[in-house]
């Protein structure tokens, strides 16, 4: 699969600031200072705990392969979709890089990264480490 | 208050069709209720309700196409193809409060020939849209973290595969009627790890429609009184990045329609489980408490789904996996075919003795990112 058949994701107000972020290769999370629980995906008003405003934290983006499987063909080829574990807790559903798609295992440690996808757009993958 | 006992399902109808180019969407779905209302030996001019999903398009544009004009009472909720369980609770519930007396629930569409409809996000599109994940893969994960954690083999899921061929062998209209075996089913090809091509339901078009009255109307028409004992619903989500694959919402529905009805699993005499691929019944299975978590695997391997052989007649249709999955979603005919069970229409091959009380369950949506779960218990009533 290669990377340009991927197409950038949607924007809006409330995950811009992620974005900018990640075109810097800088990985937010948000933090609720009510529950202090992380939670994913980002939102403004926690939904674990429906307090307060949630903040930005950077965060390494490692974590442990929950769960995990390789779609063996798709129009744009094979691909791996996993949830990831992170270390500060939330499972993150995203798409493993193709380098990576068929090598996992649950339990392995992975980490989230950015690599442009279509029109040079910054998108979220994971990787092996 | 509870809904139990307060509704029956008169009229049922599934297309016969599994390929429709000749047809229109809408076309299938008035075929459909025109069948169900026939079956009913009810018209038109009777519906006061009417209940359907996405697959009806836009509501109001089906209910003037099919010359619905005394509706009092309509619900257009989605949760995917579990949608139709969760009418019939909906529909029940309806009924009860007075606001309709005869309500028509359709099913139809045409997954083959109508351009793809493109996969519905919600506030979640930027975060998952890119991954391009579709049921297949989505459903696979949840089975690799069912292994993971009880072990869980190809095999004993291939085993619901098996099961449904039995019974798709019997039914003319199946899509696919050979009977397979568990080595068939290792040996199809790879989908998305660890979810093999007959681990997968078929993708047909068609459809199927369901009528619901009060039980006073069910016995003025003559019917076999199917009577609805208790209904649930839930949605089950990734809950802020908690989400735990090891169970489904049916952990919450199906114990519930059961409390509702008064009745527990062993009870049971007929299931039909939502079988969109085989990790969906195992899972419903479990959280439905035909079994412990986790020992699904033992308790769908070696026949036990199989009418006449197994403890857990599932789906004698042949279900989604062999028989009929219109529009991708299975939630229809699967109410469907437990009303035959209770009414002793099932193909002879397949008719559970003296069946009087079925169990229907369905998930829709994806079970491994967001999903809709509904659950409900029939009994026929003497
Ligand atoms: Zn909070």
């Amino acid at each position: 699969m290669s990377y340009d058949l991927i197409s950038p994701p949607p924007l809006n107000p409330e995950s811009q600031p992620f974005w900018d972020a990640a075109a810097k290769g800088t990985f937010l999370i948000r933090h609720c200072p009510a529950c202090d629980q992380a939670h994913w995906y980002p939102r403004t008003i926690c939904p674990l705990c429906h307090q307060a405003d949630t903040e930005w934290r950077e965060s390494p983006g490692t974590g442990t392969i929950y769960t995990w499987t390789h779609m063996r063909k798709s129009p744009r080829g094979p691909f791996a979709l996993a949830y990831l574990e992170l270390d500060e807790g939330p499972r993150v559903y995203v798409q493993f890089r193709p380098e990576d798609s068929e090598n996992l295992e649950i339990g392995k440690r992975a980490r989230i990264m950015f690599h442009p996808v279509k029109d040079g757009a910054p998108m979220m993958f994971a990787e092996l480490i | 208050m509870s809904i139990k006992g307060v509704a029956s399902i008169v009229g049922i109808y599934e297309h016969p069709l599994r390929k429709a180019p000749d047809k229109s969407t809408p076309q299938l779905h008035y075929e459909c209720a025109k069948g169900a209302l026939e079956d009913a030996g009810l018209t038109f001019d009777d519906v006061d309700g009417y209940f359907c999903a996405g697959d009806a398009g836009w509501f109001m544009s089906m209910v003037d196409y099919m010359g619905l004009r005394n509706l009092t009472y309509f619900d257009a909720t989605d949760i995917g193809g579990s949608s139709y369980i969760a009418h019939l609770n909906d529909a029940a519930a309806a009924i009860a409060m007075g606001r309709c007396k005869i309500a028509l629930v359709t099913l139809a569409g045409r997954p083959r020939n109508d351009p793809p409809q493109p996969r519905p996000y919600g506030p979640e599109a930027g975060w998952e849209m890119p991954l391009g994940g579709t049921p297949p893969n989505i459903y696979a994960l949840a089975a690799h973290r069912h292994m993971h954690e009880f072990g869980t083999t190809s095999e004993q899921l291939a085993w619901i595969k098996v099961a449904a061929s039995h019974h798709a062998q019997h039914n003319e209209h199946a899509m696919l009627r050979d009977v397979v075996t568990v080595d068939d089913v290792l040996n199809s090809p790879m989908i998305a790890d660890p979810l093999h091509r007959m681990d997968c339901c078929v993708v047909s078009e068609g459809g199927g429609a369901f009528i619901i009255t009060t039980p006073e109307i069910a016995k003025s028409l003559g019917k076999a009184d199917i009577r609805v004992q208790g209904a649930a619903q839930a949605i089950k989500g990734q809950d802020g990045g908690r989400i735990d694959l090891t169970y489904s919402g049916a952990a919450f529905t199906g114990p519930k329609a059961m409390e509702e009805a008064g009745v527990k699993p062993s009870d049971i005499k007929y299931a039909s489980i939502y079988d969109s691929f085989t990790i969906t019944v195992l899972m419903q299975l479990e959280d439905c408490g035909f079994c412990e978590k986790g020992k699904g695997g033992a308790f769908v391997a070696d026949g036990n789904l199989i009418s006449g052989q197994g403890k857990l007649p599932f789906n004698t249709d042949g279900g989604g996996l062999c028989n009929n999955h219109p529009v991708n979603r299975g939630g229809m005919t699967k109410v469907l075919e437990a009303v035959r069970q209770l009414r002793g229409e099932a193909h002879p091959a397949v008719q559970v003795p003296n069946c009087d009380l079925a169990f229907v369950t369905g998930i829709g949506g994806t079970l491994a990112v967001r999903h809709g779960a509904a659950s409900a218990v029939l009994e026929r009533i003497a």
